[in-house]
């Protein structure tokens, strides 16, 4: 699992860290049981505050994607594996399409935030 | 932009210790042992017990031959594997591995001989010894005490940083100059354990049935391997690749201010490495391999070469090459601290 952070956003660190954390479940690349490195190693190797990984990870709890336990660290939940192939596989379709139509990403983008909001 | 200086294979390091360690100390242990036993001479009998079975000796050899065939034959290996080590140890676990198996079998047999002859001595015939748990337990111990200290004193391999970029064709994560990145995966093999487990089941059933309680150390060491050797935690970050078993040691960290370039290739242990668990192969690499399939290789100067076996190793390569064009950028090639070093 890749974890990317960008100080120089204006996102704050945990958010980003958080969403990392949602796009790896949602693509499949973090499974369910599978356990995320401990807060202290993540802080360590991003050069992070402790409190600022914990304060993700206590989100992601919160959302239902992880669980946090003494002694066992976070590991993602059975919720967080509810099956997002079919939302892959539907965000491949509105790529392919905004592509052929080509249509600029910010365009696709704004059509997508209308659609959720 | 080259990278023929790094990956020429590198000057063997620490020969000293290596026959030092690795050759002069375990002939000691074994003449040491062959001399305890040859001034025995007088008081063995003709004949000496050389082989235990369940109810008491079934093996007998003359005191020169059991000399001969353990003690001379130890040497030869003792010899072959320093050669190894001296010639070819470019990277310190494979020297250790060398030096710490010449000094374990040493001892091991060194005391395996005194420890059985001991209680043969005033006997007429090698045939009234009783058993020898106590002395094959001691001897077991010691030898994996003292092999494994030895592996740990050896003298760690000098830095040698490298200065130019990876090659242009291995894959590369882009990151902007202030983005930081850790890649995390956990690679384990679960076949390995329940095969290891299975054998720590049987060796515990074996010990029971013969009532050599002390031999029980050896399941409980073959759960141990089989977490330490078949579960492991690959981290790539700033500061290089870092793999570590599961347990937390065995742990190798290779800094990012050495590495050449990572790719990703696909072993088969049994062919590229003669077996699973942390293996060293014939052309030089050293690594994890605990299955087949998707490998994560990373070249480092001097010509050492590391696998790991994990899935996404295209990530992990694709991260470290960045780091590395990052930490070479920073130092620009031509101007680096390691021309200091050596003047």
């Amino acid at each position: 699992m890749l974890f990317r952070i960008d100080p120089t956003a204006s996102e704050p660190l945990f958010a980003q860290l958080a969403t990392q954390v949602r796009l790896g479940v949602a693509r499949g690349d973090l499974a369910v049981g599978e356990r995320l490195p401990s807060a202290r190693e993540l802080a360590t190797s991003l050069d992070l505050n402790v409190h600022t990984v914990l304060r993700a990870y206590q989100d992601l709890r919160d959302d239902g994607l992880i669980d946090l336990r003494r002694g066992r660290g976070a590991v993602v939940t059975e919720r967080a594996g509810a099956d997002f192939a079919t939302l892959r596989d539907a965000v491949a379709a509105v790529a392919a399409e905004s592509r052929a139509l080509n249509l600029s990403p910010e365009t696709t983008l704004a059509l997508l935030k209308e659609a959720l909001s | 932009m080259t990278t023929a200086r790094s990956t020429r294979p590198g000057r063997v390091q620490h020969r000293g210790s290596t026959t030092l360690l690795g050759l002069v100390l375990p002939l000691v242990i074994l003449a040491a042992g062959a001399g305890v036993a040859a001034s025995w001479r007088d008081e063995l009998p003709a004949r000496v017990a050389t082989h235990w079975g369940s109810d008491g000796p079934d093996g007998f050899s003359s005191l020169t031959a059991l000399l001969v065939g353990t003690v001379a034959g130890c040497a030869v290996l003792v010899a072959a594997f320093w050669a190894f080590a001296f010639w070819a140890g470019r990277v310190r676990n494979l020297r250790q591995l060398a030096v710490g198996l010449n000094v374990g079998v040493a001892t091991l047999v060194a005391a395996l001989t005194v420890g059985t002859l001991a209680p043969q001595r005033g006997l007429t015939d090698g045939s009234e010894v009783g058993g020898v748990g106590l002395a094959i337990t001691v001897a077991v111990f010691g030898a994996l005490a003292l092999g494994l200290l030895v592996a740990l004193i050896l003298p760690r391999d000098e830095p040698s940083p490298e200065t130019d970029r990876p090659r242009d064709d291995v894959p590369r994560i882009p990151l902007t100059a202030d983005e930081r990145a850790v890649w995390v995966r956990q690679t384990s093999s679960s076949t390995g354990m329940v095969i290891t487990l299975l054998a720590a089941v049987l060796v515990a059933a074996a010990v029971t049935t013969a009532g050599t309680w002390g031999l029980l150390a050896v399941p409980v060491a073959l759960v141990l391997l089989s977490l330490a050797m078949f579960s492991w935690v690959v981290t790539v970050d700033v500061t290089g690749l870092t793999v570590r078993s599961t347990l937390g040691v065995p742990r190798k960290h290779l800094p990012v201010d050495e590495i050449v370039d990572a790719t990703v290739d696909d072993v088969v242990p049994l062919r590229d490495f003669g077996g699973y668990g942390w293996r060293t192969s014939t052309d030089g690499r050293t690594g994890v391999v605990i299955r087949g399939g998707e490998t994560l290789e990373v070249r480092s100067t001097g010509g050492r070469r590391f696998v790991v076996t994990v899935d996404d190793a295209a990530t992990a390569a694709a991260l470290l090459n960045a780091f590395a064009d990052r930490h070479r950028a920073a130092r620009p090639a031509g101007t680096p601290e390691s021309t200091v070093e050596e003047s």
